[in-house]
């Protein structure tokens, strides 16, 4: 249970660290390098033509930017730990629901790309680590570092050339039909499978080359059953310890395929929210990924526990 | 070559390979500027113009020349890099130093930095930081700088605490030595392969992420080209002159994959 707990402490730690930051980070950038925050709302809102002094004083006293910088902190950092998110500067819109409506797409997309990682990177890895240091396994490293070299974005637009450009198969962007979804998820998945397909392959090197696996293989059990009874239990371990490590890839890779794409997702959100210092929007939308990623490691931690009982209490094996 | 001997056989070419790209890259960076005409001249009579004498290779959609702009676009992503990893080594190596050195309280407040700054996924961070202050030169390497020391920071702790405890650094202390004497000679020496292997990996990243930032706008001001922003730029060009973004493209992944090829069979190399 020990081992629980701090598990729970630690990311509880990381996940209020990582409010804290976005609430201030955004508050104090904003406040030291921008111009005057109300003009550039106005302007937002209502255009370069349509602004004026009397409407940028109005917005002034509207959005509460007449009191002391110290004031509108607290306040800024109150809301956050209440969850009240407040509403968009330009839009208006409750940040909540934006967040929500935004959401649903990242989620939908970022599974998609999972799936099509693990599509690709399981039997890929499996190969590669049954044949280890083969002529297979050492093309298979050099094709992952290339993979891994070529930034999102240029996958993406390769995938466009191709199958969108050439051959007219698919759409180039929005987000109608689950045809939609293809490109951008396709274009994540196989970032995410180039490095994953390593760590499997290294997984399955490490279990084979274990007593207990070696000992199975003496007594006669073919490999096939040795590996299916014995060994994809034991690789999994560091394997969905990868995964973890993967969201982070996958929610960096997300701004940039949703921003080619024009996937209407978390990270186009935050995107577009810093391109019009639409701070509350940039707030609520780093908080969620923010506490998305520290969730993800919290859960990978406690899944490994399960399966990997020498973890479960440390002093008890020593 | 004293490096190579601690490189396997095997992957010996690999590595001449890369390294020998990744020079012909920084030569072309570094006197490529001055053969090619400004880059920011634009010349609307002649758009997507086909290569030529004039322009090397063609030019955009503003008849800038590409050739021009790959270079200087090169030396640009290229300096940022060298900047925001010089930086966030040395951050990263001092605060690691004191931190396995003295322990303690200092150890743990430096930690829950390192913890806190890698709580956040990839370039969330620097996208926040550069994005909010409006981009820019100083903003780019100032975000990336503050998000990448994490890494240099941890090796230094683990090999600096590892070494702290062997019996010739216990002599040293027991000699009268200095703590400073001994950092340099004892322990400096021991971290610097370490660093400048993970250096070299993260020469690879940053140039990716400085790219992924200019892509999505918050880069250099324009007209200065960067690798990822002339990819933005020449996007809405991808069905009649899908060359304009293959070029770029083809830059960034080549000198990326080129870091690759040097930096990860030195780094299998010191896990042995």
């Amino acid at each position: 249970m020990g081992e629980i707990a701090r598990i729970l402490r630690t990311h509880l730690f990381h996940g209020v660290a990582v409010g804290l930051v976005v609430a201030s980070l955004s508050f104090v950038v904003v406040n030291l390098t921008r111009g005057d925050t109300a003009l550039e709302i106005a302007i937002a809102r209502h255009g370069t033509a349509l602004t004026n002094e009397a409407l940028v004083e109005q917005i002034r006293i509207e959005e509460k930017l007449d009191q002391s910088l110290w004031i509108q902190y607290t306040r800024w950092i109150g809301h956050a730990f209440t969850f009240d998110l407040g509403r968009s500067l330009v839009s208006k819109e409750k940040v909540a629901d934006l967040l929500w409506y935004h959401f649903r797409h990242t989620l939908v997309l970022s599974v998609a790309a999972m799936l099509i990682s693990l599509v690709i990177a399981l039997p890929w890895g499996i190969f590669c680590g049954i044949f280890p240091g083969g002529s297979f396994d050492n093309i298979s490293g050099l094709v992952s570092s290339a993979l891994v070299a070529v930034p999102h974005f240029v996958t993406g637009i390769l995938l466009i050339l191709a199958l969108s450009i050439k051959l007219q198969w698919l759409p180039v962007a929005g987000f109608f039909t689950s045809r939609h979804l293809i490109l951008p998820a396709a274009t994540l998945g196989i970032g995410l499978a180039a490095f994953s397909s390593r760590v499997v392959a290294t997984a399955i090197v490490d279990v084979r080359g274990a007593l207990f696996y070696q000992f199975a293989r003496m007594k006669g059990l073919a490999e096939a059953r040795v590996l299916l009874g014995h060994g994809i239990k034991n690789a999994s371990i560091p394997v969905i310890t990868f995964i973890g490590l993967q969201t982070a890839h996958l929610l960096d890779g997300v701004v940039v395929v949703e921003t080619l794409f024009a996937w209407p997702g978390i990270g186009k959100l935050i995107l577009d929210s810093i391109l019009a210092r639409d701070i509350p929007v940039v707030q609520g939308a780093g908080l969620l990924i923010g506490l998305m990623y520290v969730a993800v490691n919290a859960s990978v931690d406690l899944i490994c526990i399960v399966l990997d009982p020498c973890r479960r209490d440390p002093e008890a094996i020593r | 070559m004293k490096v190579m001997a601690y490189i396997p056989e095997s992957s010996r070419l690999q590595v001449a390979t890369g390294a020998f790209i990744l020079l012909s890259v920084a030569l072309l960076s570094m006197i490529g500027p001055h053969l090619t005409p400004d880059p920011s001249t634009q010349n609307l009579s002649s758009v997507f113009a086909d290569p030529s004498s004039e322009y090397l290779l063609g030019s955009d959609h503003l008849g800038r020349s590409v050739a021009a702009r790959l270079v200087r676009g090169g030396a640009n992503s290229l300096f940022n890099t060298l900047l925001c990893v010089i930086g966030s080594v040395l951050i990263g190596v001092f605060l690691g130093l004191f931190s396995g050195w003295y322990g303690g309280f200092i150890d743990a407040t430096i930690m829950r930095l390192v913890d806190i700054t890698m709580s956040f996924p990839g370039i969330l961070l620097a996208l926040l930081i550069a994005g909010l202050i409006g981009g820019g030169q100083i903003a780019v390497v100032g975000a990336l700088t503050i998000t990448g020391w994490p890494d240099y920071c941890r090796i230094t702790r683990a090999i600096t605490q590892n070494v702290k405890s062997r019996p010739y650094v216990e002599a040293g202390v027991l000699a009268g030595f200095s703590g400073r004497f001994i950092l340099r000679k004892y322990i400096f020496i021991e971290i610097l392969p370490q660093i400048a292997v993970l250096a070299t990996l993260g020469f690879g990243r940053t140039i990716l992420n400085i790219s992924s930032l200019g892509f999505l706008g918050i880069g250099l001001a324009p007209p200065e080209p960067e690798w990822g922003a002339m990819i933005a730029e020449s996007l809405p060009y991808l069905r009649q002159s899908p060359y304009l973004v293959l070029a770029p493209a083809a830059a960034v992944s080549i000198t990326v994959f080129s870091f690759l090829l040097v930096g990860q069979p030195l780094a299998r190399a010191l896990k042995k």
